[in-house]
């Protein structure tokens, strides 16, 4: 029946048209993240600029950017302290892969993870996706065949139709897309951070950052919602644990120490018996690959002290969780009683 | 609470239905249809067999030997009828019990345990219960069948036959629920097993349409609605805006959810010649309660008729046994979706809208009263529409404490929270309505994209009301078994002249230009499941 062809012709060449446009417009300039893709630039400079010297830096999601303030830490412990939390949209393998570029030998390396990046699903979402089209070019070039081949297959319709709005306004009118293109432009970035201005009021931009990395402008409390359960994680997926085995090894040779902390909670009616048990055996399981340097129950705020998002501290939390770090820090790290199992 | 898992169910809207198993299973079928007609539904049968056994392997044994159960117990049903010995009914009896008591452990145990444990402050405990998928379905299913061997309907007992109707995969996990008359017609006919490309070109667009609600529609309202309801269960409470968004994006969610499901089991199962009874008839342009029922899910609102209202007594003893019948039938409806209260209550509520339906009917017949015009009808409509986004509250909250703060939200007893930009409006309004406005965003609660969310809901709230539905579209080459007695037909001449022109324009033909667009629709919907995560059909809980 000419209607049954029709239909699976039509949808046969509909495949291979849709990914031969994904190919050829693979770094269209799609709406992204771009502020994250600046301030990886920036944060990779700032950290270049302590080259040759002993220092410690913090790396995560955004509960490190917005919850420790790297500058008072510096003062405090008498040595360069970079703030290198970035965002908790970013896959766990790009945050290793970006901070260990710029990290040298005799550095102390603190990864203060998000509980998701411990999960098992370490699958690229639509963010990551995005992200990777809009900015993030050099993940693309890193990835093998196969990874290609499963990253094309998760460009949806709309994503594509984006792109296609973004290559034709990127040729017929950049103006328009001025902010995306200028943002992929390393010199641009970095010379735009040098002559910033801090804005009045708290924005999402890379040039909202002071020179050790803090986001600024935190003032306030703004989350209603709830927070992570406090005995989360519980577990580390054996795909994540082995991938965190393999950088704290790979470190190690290059003469980096790795250590691991907490991020802040929400106080919650979640007894401590829970929050103890959850801990215990996230502790257990994780022996084997590094040292945690702070406790959770060090780090429950009240709610006030959380600034838009259960993972985002405010100015006053941010100290607090600071005073923590430093104090973590002296204790298990320059004191050298925190040693890697591993 | 019991347990679901359905994450290795084999979805309809999954790569490995739609290009391992659908193709084995059609080009098996028909090419054994060439040479044995038994064989061929015997392929079927095991075919559906391992599609319910994908999910979990054990529990094919459960199924099997329910079939095995009611097949036996069916027959000997109909033995004792012919020979008139008696013990007819207490067979039927029996065997439904038995029925009962195997839904009631795996749906209800623990349940009823729980409020056990609440009312008597005991500690009583059974431990985990599996909810096998589809036991409903295939319970109720079963039910049907013995009732109408009692009834004599029942002509013919065919296991291999029994077993494909029992199991038939399209309908197994979420329905219709079938009647034995209306199958096995289908299966014993001849040309049943040979291919009719005319079935596959209709079944396969009806499937594609079904599919395009399911990830065009149904998905993205679930990405709405689910953070709202998430944020309630845990304590948030949400404001005007919010609660709105929550409870029309379930609404439109939970209807393009399981009439998708219903679509494609329609569409999957004209593949292989055998029609299905409708489902769905456009539900929300329904103009009463009384009419929502004639179409939603309306091969369980068939069954609840023919095997407890009528039962029950129905309208005949009179208006307030009527009422009564009315409200047993709904609330049990409301349990069988769901071993929980809120759907208790969600049954109780539609038992009551039917009740106040039936009473105004009759006011308006003593008093002599006309149905109105387009006005009065349009007045109806949205009532009744009202009605039914109230009540879909309770159906997908968590809590009785969950829904009632949702509708609190709904009339605005929660604040109402607004962007920044309106702040010049906030004092003018606070100084007229004694109403909490902030200037958190419209939903502060769940975070959810309200613009985006709005345009969702208009365009989902414009395919409800001013569309055909997909049944309507494929109308001229019968995708469905028509025989269904309350089946509310929608015309062209019902329709406004707009709609009219509408559906002339999407109804289906056989023609390259539709084949083109029909395979260009399918291939966008591979693509967007391919980038989305695996989402499962909400009746599959039930």
């Amino acid at each position: 029946m000419k209607y049954i062809q029709a239909f699976f012709v039509s949808a046969i060449l509909a495949c291979v048209t849709y990914y031969s446009a994904v190919l050829i417009l693979i770094d269209a300039p799609v709406p992204a993240e771009y502020w994250v893709g600046e301030m990886i630039t920036i944060k990779k400079e700032l950290v270049k600029k302590h080259a040759g010297k002993s220092k410690i830096i913090i790396a995560g999601g955004s509960s490190t950017l917005f919850g420790i303030d790297a500058e008072y830490a510096s003062k405090s412990l008498d040595m360069p302290v970079l703030n290198f939390g970035l965002h908790a949209g970013l896959r766990l393998e790009r945050i290793l892969q970006i901070v260990s570029s710029v990290i040298e030998q005799g550095d102390v390396l603190v990864l203060a993870l998000e509980p998701p990046y411990y999960d098992c699903n370490t699958q690229l979402n639509s963010g990551h996706v995005t992200n990777i089209i809009g900015w993030d070019h050099d993940a693309w070039k890193e990835m093998n065949y196969s990874e290609k081949l499963e990253f094309v297959s998760l460009v949806s319709p709309t994503l594509l139709g984006q792109m296609v709005v973004a290559e034709i306004l990127k040729k017929l009118h950049p103006a328009s897309l001025s902010d995306r293109l200028t943002s992929l432009d390393g010199s641009l970035v970095l010379s735009r951070f040098r002559a910033r201005t801090l804005p009045s009021t708290f924005e999402y931009s890379a040039y909202n950052l002071n020179s050790h990395g803090d986001i600024q402008r935190t003032e306030g409390s703004r989350f209603k919602g709830q927070g992570y359960d406090m005995g989360s994680p519980s577990h580390v997926c054996d795909k994540t644990a082995d991938m965190l085995i393999s950088f704290v090894d790979r470190m190690k040779k290059k003469g980096v120490l790795v250590y691991f902390a907490n991020i802040p909670y929400i106080a919650s009616e979640v007894g401590l018996d829970t929050l103890r048990s959850g801990e215990l055996n996230f502790r257990n399981e994780f022996s084997h690959i590094g040292c945690i340097i702070d406790n959770r129950e060090d780090l429950i705020f009240d709610r006030k002290y959380f600034f838009n998002t259960d993972l985002h501290l405010n100015t006053e939390g941010r100290t607090l969780r600071t005073d923590a770090f430093i104090k973590a820090i002296r204790k298990n790290v320059l004191s050298g009683t925190c040693v890697n199992a591993h | 609470m019991f347990i679901t898992s359905h994450k290795h169910c084999m979805l309809f809207n999954s790569y490995v239905f739609i290009f391992a198993f659908l193709p084995v299973v059609f080009f098996g079928f028909y090419a054994i249809g060439r040479y044995s007609h038994n064989l061929a539904l015997l392929w079927l049968a095991l075919a559906s067999l391992f599609f319910y056994g994908w999910w979990d392997i054990r529990f094919v044994g459960l199924l099997l030997g329910s079939i095995i159960f009611n097949y036996g117990s069916g027959y000997l049903i109909g033995q004792s009828l012919s020979k008139s010995t008696g013990s007819t009914k207490w067979l039927l009896v029996s065997a439904i019990v038995a029925n009962m008591i195997l839904l009631g452990y795996f749906k209800y145990a623990n349940f009823f345990i729980e409020n056990l444990n609440h009312l008597a402050g005991t500690a009583l405990l059974i431990g985990e219960v599996f909810l096998p998928l589809g036991i409903s379905f295939f319970t109720f299913t079963q039910i049907a069948f013995l009732v109408d061997t009692y009834q004599g309907k029942v002509k013919e007992y065919s296991f291999i036959h029994y077993t494909l109707f029992v199991t038939y995969f399209p309908h197994l996990i979420a329905g219709p629920v079938l009647h034995h008359k209306e199958m096995m017609p289908q299966f014993a006919k001849p040309d049943t097993c040979l291919i009719n490309l005319e079935n596959v070109a209709v079944g396969l667009s009806v499937f594609v349409l079904g599919l395009a609600k399911k990830v065009l529609i149904a998905d993205s309202m679930g990405d709405m609605a689910t953070p709202i309801f998430d944020a309630v269960s845990t304590g948030g409470q949400p404001m005007l805006f919010e609660s709105w968004l929550g409870a029309l994006a379930y609404t439109l969610q939970l209807y393009f959810d399981f009439s998708a499901y219903s679509d494609m089991a329609i569409g999957l199962s004209l593949m292989f010649n055998v029609r299905l009874p409708l489902n769905f008839n456009s539900p929300y342009k329904a103009t009463s309660i009384i009419e929502f029922w004639r179409r939603w899910h309306m091969t369980l609102s068939r069954f609840l008729r023919d095997y407890l209202y009528i039962p029950l007594g129905g309208s005949r003893h009179g208006k307030g046994r009527r009422y009564v019948n009315l409200m047993a039938t709904m609330l049990l409806g409301g349990l069988w979706h769901g071993a929980g209260w809120t759907f208790v209550m969600w049954g109780g509520l539609h038992g009551f809208y039917l009740m106040i339906n039936h009473a105004w009917r009759n006011l308006k017949q003593k008093m002599g009263w006309g149905d109105g015009g387009r006005w009065s009808n349009l007045g109806a409509g949205a009532l009744t529409f009202l009605a039914v986004v109230v009540s879909w509250v309770f159906f997908r909250a968590d809590s009785f404490s969950s829904a009632i703060s949702i509708l609190q939200g709904m009339v605005a007893m929660n604040g109402v929270s607004v962007h920044q930009s309106f702040a010049k409006y906030v004092a003018v309004f606070t100084q007229k309505l004694p109403i909490e406005i902030s200037l958190e965003g419209f939903t502060p609660l769940s975070l959810v994209k309200i613009h985006l969310g709005m345009l969702q809901i208009i365009i989902g709230l414009c395919l409800v009301f001013f569309f055909p539905n997909v049944c309507q579209i494929v109308q001229r080459f019968r995708p469905t078994l028509e025989d269904m007695e309350d089946f509310v037909p929608i015309n062209f001449e019902s329709n406004l002249p707009a709609q009219t022109k509408l559906l002339r324009l999407m109804e289906w033909y056989p023609t390259k230009l539709q084949g083109a667009f029909y395979g260009v629709l399918f291939f966008i919907l591979l693509a967007y499941m391919a980038s989305a995560s695996k989402s499962e059909f909400l009746y599959f809980q039930f």
